[in-house]
């Protein structure tokens, strides 16, 4: 073998290595990536961990949220519709991501705590802005060759039981587990903002949900936390750069899509008694007083967020807590009859406290309220031994 | 998968990984109740549980929970730094608030519950004691099934907990857990 | 801190798994199904049937060389697959249509395929994108007509990944090599099983009726199993005593039989393939990856398995897993091996 052969291999490697497998600008409709290359390395990690995770019960497949959702996405990127796969993650945390091989991923947390269809638009904008930029792809691209990160899909796919936090955290805008790229952010925002505008959302309504998202992310300060707001801090950068931007959208002319503004408002409602329980499952107290005190604000019954109140009291359980959650429950049944599960809520209480006849008095309540519930069984156990 | 043979490792590791095999017939559970088993099965004795297990510990197994004490936690194996985070039982609470601890602890642990039954009054030997049937996927969207059997006497929390792969094992394994159950003696 | 511990600890895990097995084969005890083949003839190997057809490969001379250290960015290989394990090389250029070649290079020749006994003599053994050859594409949501034979089998599709390790220790999942390594266990499955006189059929999603979740359900329960009969069956370190003596009773449960009734197969075919190679660059062209890595494997992190599953009662009927490290799954010849390895055996 000649010297030349030897090492032109070198020398092919070095200069791919210089250029960068990344496109630059947006993608086009129908892109796929040539099999050989990281990206269709991304797209087949992601496609066989989807084939898992679309047949299980983490996703949420409802077909009118999920036709919903699909719409919404279309009418921000219209282009680019066929190309992406929705998935609903029953997740009760503030997330969206999008994968590089075209999969969104909404986290019904974020169902919650968008006030508005224009709210949920931007974050969804925003993730689209971040693939069609192809941000993961560049991001990895940075991580390999930094090599700082540890096994970067292998926390994204579960591989350490980070699974789809783990997704959420690396694939979505910045790619990072422990930190986050401003200017990706950046861009998906301003990017993410144009997108929105043309399809007719008003884009003041971006700044408000991120200071939403920023009160609660100031709530608690925690390791769980920053992996979740890792990809998307809520930075006061943020808020006003997206304040500017929007200002400066004032004066274009736009068009209302009014009828779909119905539906979110629909869906939501139907949907939210089971977010805000599994978002008070989830333990994290503090991030889920602010939500629900945020979505009082935001026209919810506040009978029934005083019940949702009274929830996370009581299931804390500090000092003090017992007695915060019967005065939200005793809130909640200033409407008559009182919502959900109140009274049985405060017999459970009562019974905490060792106050018998209370407890009997507001389980029975609860029964007379609703005699064909399926917890009747029980509920009739804990008034016998009660009245042993 | 790596989560599993981490798991492997760790188990040989702590050197607690002594499987036995247990013959048909009764054992007695933390000096406080006995439950026979209908068939030879594997049994693994860890700190917080008995196991029993017939085709090994990723597919099915029924775990014996060591009686939980007033302010203790459940014996989940918690991520590295979240025991903190975890729920305390509390002597007074209710069955109901009993599930919402355990689908707290669960949840700490990495998996995601999907669904919980309600409460279904039951035997636990003599005892009053308390079902439920809980559903949860692992982060990777490996489905799990779970129904757990527990009773609340003299201040503690007695829990028997039988999980498996949601895709044929729990059915399998059902009619085994429920004769178990309905064996138990106080 | 963490990084070093979980490294470790997967490595050693996967030795474990390899290490200090005596079996790789489980045959399920002749009870009352007994195996599927009850014939005393050793039935012909993945090699040994191979072998006695490579004889009809026969390469066009008036086919030009190409070699493959002269790959250019826009250029690409792709081996198409041939009745009789043969292979068409086509080499491929962006916007424009594929040519049939002889790829060829500087590098010298492998071992292997001399110990095959190709007698080409050409560097075949190339890393590329690889189709099925129609005969097996045209096998997929195939429905077997009826026939009073036993020896109809549904090839499930296999549960593949290959990845690099990088010098960071990060695992980048390949497309191409995975795409190629599923491919070539296809291929070589589906035609060693019709040689073997098989009716075969190979799985498709939503295919006669049969839902996606049914099929990826099934999939990986495969996974789940086939890892718990590595560590609780053959590794004598954490056998279970119940399973001392040999037994071997594992299932895949009930809803096989929605795939025996949807696709006509008596037999399911299940397998799954884990491996990653280390490397100290990036993956970036074809001729990179064929100069630097050819058919030398470092770090034993593969982990394959096979089941053969009765449809009918969805028990497993054979199980057998690879070795080791038994071969570079992304080239054919190391595929070829692969196979022939997890097919040892097998009660056909």
């Amino acid at each position: 073998m000649s010297l030349i052969g030897k090492f032109l291999p070198l020398v092919a490697l070095g200069l791919t290595a210089c250029v960068s497998t990344a496109g630059d600008g947006p993608i086009t409709p129908g892109h796929r990536p040539n099999l050989n290359s990281t990206e269709a390395g991304l797209w087949l990690q992601m496609d066989q961990f989807e084939k898992r995770l679309a047949n299980s019960e983490l996703v949420e497949r409802d077909a009118e949220l999920n036709a919903y959702l699909k719409h919404l996405i279309c009418r921000i990127g219209p282009e680019y519709c066929d190309d992406i796969k929705l998935f609903v993650i029953r997740y009760p945390y503030f997330n969206a991501s999008m994968a590089p091989n075209g999969s969104m991923h909404v986290w019904t947390g974020l169902l919650l705590r968008s006030h508005n269809e224009a709210q949920l638009a931007t974050v969804l904008g925003h993730e689209l802005a971040h693939y069609l930029n192809q941000h993961s792809l560049r991001k990895w691209e940075t991580t390999k060759a930094t090599s700082e990160f540890l096994t970067f899909f292998s926390i994204a796919t579960g591989g350490f039981g980070m699974g789809i936090i783990g997704l959420a955290a690396t694939l979505g805008g910045a790619g990072s587990v422990q930190a986050y790229s401003r200017d990706l952010e950046r861009e998906a925002d301003e990017f993410g903002l144009d997108l929105i505008h043309t399809a007719g959302f008003d884009t003041r309504e971006a700044a408000k949900l991120w200071a939403q998202v920023k009160t609660e992310k100031d709530a608690v300060d925690d390791d769980e936390s920053s992996l979740f707001w890792a990809s998307h801090p809520p930075t006061e950068e943020r808020i006003s750069n997206l304040k500017k931007l929007s200002a400066a959208k004032k004066s274009m002319p736009r068009v209302v899509d009014g009828k779909k503004g119905l539906t979110f408002e629909k869906l939501r409602m139907r949907y939210w008694h089971d977010w805000a329980e599994e978002l008070v499952s989830s333990g994290r107290m503090s991030e889920a007083l602010i939500v629900f005190d945020q979505l009082k604000g935001n026209g919810f019954d506040p009978h029934e967020i005083s019940y949702f109140k009274g929830e996370v009291y009581r299931r804390r359980g500090n000092d003090g807590d017992l007695t915060a959650s019967l005065e939200n429950y005793m809130d909640a049944a200033k409407a008559n009859p009182a919502p959900l599960k109140t009274y049985k809520k405060m017999g459970l209480v009562y019974q905490r406290q060792g106050k018998k006849a209370e407890a009997i008095e507001h389980y029975e309540k609860y029964l007379k309220q609703y005699p064909d519930a399926t917890d009747t069984a029980i509920v009739r156990t804990y008034i016998r031994q009660l009245r042993k | 998968m790596k989560k599993i043979l981490v798991l492997a490792v760790a188990l040989l590791m702590t050197g607690c990984q002594t499987t036995k095999l247990l013959k048909v017939g009764d054992s007695k559970m933390w000096d406080s109740y006995t439950v026979a088993t209908s068939e030879d099965i594997n049994v693994m004795k860890m700190g917080s549980y008995v196991t029993w297990t017939q085709y090994g510990r990723i597919l099915v197994l029924v775990q014996f929970w060591r009686p939980v004490e007033d302010g203790r936690s459940l014996p989940f194996i918690y991520p590295f730094g979240k025991d903190e985070k975890a729920p305390k039982f509390k002597s007074s609470m209710s069955p109901d608030e009993v599930v919402e601890i355990y689908r707290s602890g669960i949840t700490l642990t990495g998996k995601v519950v999907t669904k919980v039954s309600e409460l279904a009054p039951v035997n636990f030997g003599t005892k009053q004691g308390y079902r439920f049937d809980l559903n949860s996927s692992s982060p990777k969207g490996v489905d799990f099934r779970s129904q757990i059997v527990f009773t609340l006497e003299g201040g503690k929390l007695y829990m028997v907990d039988f999980t498996a792969n949601a895709t044929h094992y729990f059915e399998l394994r059902s009619p085994f857990f429920e004769t178990a159950v309905a064996s138990i003696q106080f | 801190m963490k990084k070093l511990k979980n490294i470790s600890a997967a490595v050693v895990a996967f030795s474990l798994l390899t290490a200090c097995t005596t079996t790789s084969t489980n045959l399920k005890s002749t009870g009352k199904s007994g195996a599927p083949s009850t014939s005393s003839i050793a039935v012909k190997s993945v090699d040994d049937v191979y072998l006695s057809v490579v004889s009809e490969h026969k390469f066009d001379a008036n086919l030009p060389i190409f070699y493959t250290d002269s790959l250019s960015d826009n250029q690409k290989f792709v081996v198409e697959m041939q009745s009789n394990f043969g292979r068409k090389f086509k080499l491929c250029e962006d916007g424009a249509s594929c040519q049939q070649v002889v790829p060829a290079s500087a590098r010298e020749q492998s071992n292997e395929i001399r110990a095959l006994g190709d007698p080409d003599q050409v560097y075949t053994n190339i890393i590329a994108e690889v189709k099925l050859s129609d005969k097996v594409n045209s096998l997929f949501g195939k429905k077997i007509g009826s026939s009073v034979s036993d020896k109809k089998i549904l090839i499930m599709r296999p549960d593949v990944e290959l990845s690099t390790l990088t010098a960071g220790g990060l695992k980048e999942p390949n497309a191409l090599w995975t795409s190629s390594a599923t491919n070539y266990v296809t291929e070589i499955s589906a035609q060693y099983l019709e040689k073997l006189g098989y009716d075969v059929a190979l799985y498709k999603d939503d295919a006669n009726d049969v839902s996606e979740k049914t099929g990826q359900d099934l999939i990986n329960l495969h996974e789940a199993v086939g890892i718990s009969v590595l560590l609780y069956q053959q590794n004598p370190m954490l056998r279970l005593p119940t399973l001392e003596g040999g037994k071997f009773d594992w299932q895949m449960g009930k809803t096989t039989k929605v795939l025996k009734k949807a696709y006509g197969a008596k037999y399911g075919l299940f397998i799954y393939l884990r491996d990653a190679y280390s490397s100290g660059s990036r993956v970036a062209t074809q001729i990179l990856m064929a100069v630097l890595f050819g058919t030398q494997i470092q770090g034993g992190q593969q982990i394959g398995f096979a089941s053969l599953v009765d449809l009918e009662t969805g028990e497993i009927e054979w199980f057998n897993r690879i070795h080791s490290t038994s071969g570079d799954l992304r080239t054919f010849d190391a595929s070829l091996n692969a196979t022939d390895i997890l097919f040892k055996d097998i009660p056909l």
